[in-house]
């Protein structure tokens, strides 16, 4: 994960983004790609499909980075925002969704090698123990909020939960992670 | 504002998530604007979701950040080109937008075009219907006054009879012998030369009287009026007729008495 990172202050990432010059992209992919990677291979749940999407991503960073506001959150988060949506747009398409039928048990392989491969990271980050204790349900909420880009009326409505204990496992889920992630 | 219950409505995972509307977008982040508290919660739900997702970070395949950055490299290039070209080429990375704009672009032109032309034949068409409404009112107006001199009970018809020089010509005066108006009608006279012109003559106490220069053969027209007269008669004359001072010059075509007298 942490192989081959470079650091530099994220203003003059921006500023290197910005002038569309290729180091910048260069630093970008080296420090981020690991986290968007685990996000799109979770949602799209494909190799294939998931370095499309990281392409699609960085294509669309590429465009839009004229419009990114350093003042309106941290680049971090914008790129993640823009490649889980990338995914989600993608795993929500019926070209996707076509292929993906034929495909399953290729889809089911790659999900577990990815999740083998995952789990690595998560303890080299320190995360496993907290996200364990994660109540199952909670945990279920969020995956389903955020990796499968359902809206908290939307989970209610396709699980059959109440949406006021939709709300109040997201709250609990996110106060859980908010006391032990800093 | 009970801003607990606003943390607590859920709207701000929403938000985080993508998930509200333009009006919903708005609305929290002007509260968040307003509002430390809210601020505050937002970018805890914002690092937890990021820091959860975090965790299942895997390094993408190897080669993978090659492809990424050739297709980025091919974007530069494409930009690069565009902007030294930026005038007549369009980039081909925006080639079918900026095709497009062209095309819409001179649709919009050829349309205008074709508009403002139908718009001006439309224009002189309705100049042109209005003007020939007005002559055919006009007519209609003149044809109406005719009508009414004609029928009127105190109108007399004259006809004048062809003379010697032109046995076959005929003309009828109606004249209203209370408005006094003449009008002439039925004019049946040989074609005049370009240098001539027939001159209608009333002739009162036995003196012919210039009663008007006849302009057409082809329609009734209203001569001078006249308080009394014995007789009328057409003379053919040069150009621009003679006056009742010297009389027709000419040779009389048609004559008729009136009968009463």
């Amino acid at each position: 994960m942490s192989k081959r990172k470079t650091v530099i202050a994220e203003e003059s990432l921006v500023t290197l983004l910005k002038n569309k010059d290729q180091r910048g992209f260069s630093i970008l992919y080296d420090n981020y790609s690991a986290a968007l990677y685990g996000v799109i291979i979770k949602i799209v749940r494909s190799e294939e499909v998931a370095a499309d999407v990281m392409q699609d991503a960085f294509v669309k960073i590429w465009k839009n980075i004229e419009g990114y506001d350093t003042s309106k959150g941290a680049l971090f988060t914008w790129i993640l925002n823009v490649a889980r949506n990338t995914a989600i747009d993608k795993l929500r398409s019926q070209e996707f969704q076509n292929t993906q039928r034929n495909q399953d048990l290729d889809a089911h392989i790659h999900v577990i090698d990815s999740q083998g491969g995952s789990e690595l990271e998560v303890d080299a980050m320190g995360l496993s123990k907290v996200v364990e204790q994660l109540k199952p349900e909670q945990k279920q909420v969020i995956d389903l909020l955020y990796f499968k880009g359902y809206t908290q009326e939307e989970v209610s409505k396709e699980y059959g939960i109440p949406l006021g204990t939709v709300k109040t496992r997201v709250k609990a889920a996110i106060t859980f992670l908010r006391k032990y992630i800093k | 504002m009970n801003i607990q219950a606003y943390i607590e409505s859920g709207i701000l995972e929403s938000y985080v998530l993508g998930h509200t509307n333009a009006n919903e977008t708005v609305e929290v982040e002007n509260l968040a604007k307003q509002y430390p508290l809210i601020e505050e919660e937002i970018n805890a739900i914002r690092h937890s979701l990021e820091m959860y997702a975090s965790q299942f970070a895997c390094q993408p395949p190897v080669e993978l950040k090659e492809r990424v950055l050739h297709v980025l490299d091919d974007l530069a290039t494409e930009d690069a080109e565009a902007t030294s070209n930026i005038i007549f080429v369009p980039s081909s990375n925006n080639s079918f937008r900026y095709a497009a704009v062209w095309v819409l672009l001179a649709m919009s032109l050829v349309a205008n075009v074709v508009l403002f032309y139908r718009w001006q034949t439309s224009s002189d068409q309705v100049l042109a219907l209005e003007s020939e409404k007005q002559q055919l009112a006009a007519t209609k107006a003149n044809y109406q006054q005719q009508l009414a001199l004609v029928e009127h009970p105190s109108t007399e018809k004259i006809i004048l009879q062809g003379q010697t020089i032109a046995p076959q010509a005929k003309a009828v005066v109606y004249w209203n012998t209370q408005t006094q108006e003449v009008l002439l009608s039925t004019l049946h006279l040989p074609q005049p030369s370009a240098t001539q012109q027939y001159q209608l003559w009333a002739i009162v106490e036995g003196k012919p009287i210039d009663a008007g220069l006849i302009d057409t053969l082809d329609s009734p027209s209203l001569m001078k009026s006249f308080q009394q007269a014995m007789a009328f008669a057409i003379s053919l004359e040069p150009k621009g007729g003679s006056s009742t001072a010297t009389g027709p010059k000419g040779q009389i075509y048609v004559m008729g008495f009136v009968k009463h007298i």
